[in-house]
């Protein structure tokens, strides 16, 4: 299977760990942000997996799923869902335009930093008395929250103080990157350098949007025009 | 959300199980089902909780690859299409939407998944205004769509659009 990335994406991350788990060796292809890689994409999204020759999965997410499923049978897959959806719909949303402003233009607005305090806490809670999010051994899940908090809680740009503030995620985060499959996925992503390897993708790659503020978007109920033609 | 609400109410309705009522998260803006087996959050989670419920699983896809596939598609819709911002940027997934189906009846491997339903349902309410120029310029999707509205007892109360059998507006002096 082949792997396009551009280089020092952290999303890369958790493909890597979960090619790792699975035994399967990866082709890293290395490509710019701006080659246009399936056609069908306006927004060239990196990384992408060819899974089979023309076949792509453009979700980091779903790729690091089918890879780890290669390996293991999951024990909860509703539980796993709930963990990739909110990682994709709720903490990238915020944690990337927060790493766009510290890492792209050092400095960062004061909600950013509130919400992702929110988020942390809320995992901490989650992880009291666990070692991973669900069940009793790592899942895809572990991975893919690993992989996007990397910058946010290791390395150069990590938010100040939070291990002592949040000591369960600290547990949990310590644990996963001692293991080798995340080690792994350090060296190849970052090489030896620090996370600041990660600022021409994370500039370069489109930034997730936010949910709507349903508040401002007009009525809850049906909102189906009935157009006659 | 009125959008997931109603494409969670639609999709038990065609799977035929109860989904019970759905609530929204304030902070994280997911939708919100407490159930007797316990709270699923976000459209995803919910809808494939719901398959796994009426034990249609070949709906979430048959092999690893289709499972994958399937879920690509399903953080689409939630990630991408619901979060548009503007027509602009509805354009911009109905272009790469209407690229992707050139040569494709289903979002998946031949077979309608969970995938061409929350597609579906998700691009239901920009479809009923559409005017049939729009239309036509996204033609694949056009095609697509309208096939879907035709599976059986998946439309609803969702009104039926009407596409147009053939070309009216020639293509080539645009």
């Amino acid at each position: 299977m082949k792997l396009y990335t551009d280089e020092g994406n952290f999303q890369t991350l958790k493909i890597i760990v979960a090619s790792e788990i699975s035994g399967v060796k990866l082709e890293i292809v290395h490509t710019k942000s701006d080659e246009k890689l399936l056609t069908y994409l306006s927004n060239c999204k990196l990384p992408a997996l060819e899974s089979h020759p023309g076949e792509f999965l453009f979700s980091a997410n779903a790729a690091s799923r089918y890879l780890t499923n290669l390996r293991w049978k999951e024990t909860d897959p509703s539980v796993i869902d709930q963990w990739l959806e909110w990682e994709s719909a709720v903490l990238l949303p915020i944690v990337f335009p927060y790493l766009v402003s510290l890492i792209g233009q050092g400095k960062t607005e004061e909600h950013q930093i509130t919400c992702i305090h929110g988020y942390l806490e809320y995992l901490d809670i989650e992880l009291n008395g666990k070692q991973v999010l669900c069940g009793d051994s790592v899942t895809v899940a572990d991975i893919v929250l690993w992989s996007s908090l990397y910058p946010v809680l290791n390395g150069k740009f990590c938010l100040k103080g939070w291990e002592s503030q949040y000591k369960h995620l600290q547990a949990w985060n310590s644990h996963l990157t001692n293991l080798e499959p995340f080690k792994a996925a350090i060296k190849v992503v970052l090489g030896d350098r620090d996370t600041s390897v990660l600022k021409a993708s994370i500039l370069a790659q489109p930034v997730p949007q936010r949910a709507k503020d349903i508040g401002q978007s007009g009525p809850v109920q049906q909102r189906q025009k009935q157009v006659k033609e | 959300m009125a959008e997931a609400g109603q494409s969670i109410a639609a999709l038990a309705t065609y799977l035929g199980v109860k989904a019970g009522k759905v609530t929204l998260d304030g902070r994280d803006k997911l939708p919100v089902v407490k159930g007797k087996t316990g709270t699923r959050r976000g459209l995803v989670s919910i809808t494939k909780h719901l398959v796994r419920a009426a034990e249609k699983n070949s709906l979430l896809g048959n092999t690893a690859e289709d499972q994958a596939a399937v879920d690509q598609w399903l953080e689409y819709r939630v990630s991408q299409l619901d979060r548009c911002q503007g027509d602009k940027e509805l354009a911009g997934v109905l272009k790469e939407l209407n690229a992707y189906l050139a040569d494709k009846v289903y979002f998946v491997n031949h077979t309608l998944s969970l995938a061409d339903i929350l597609l579906y349902y998700g691009l239901h309410t920009h479809f009923v205004g559409m005017p049939f120029y729009d239309k036509e310029n996204y033609m694949h999707v056009s095609r697509w769509f309208d096939n879907v509205q035709h599976e059986k007892g998946l439309r609803q109360t969702f009104p039926y659009v009407h596409f147009l059998r053939t070309q009216i507006y020639d293509r080539m002096s645009h």
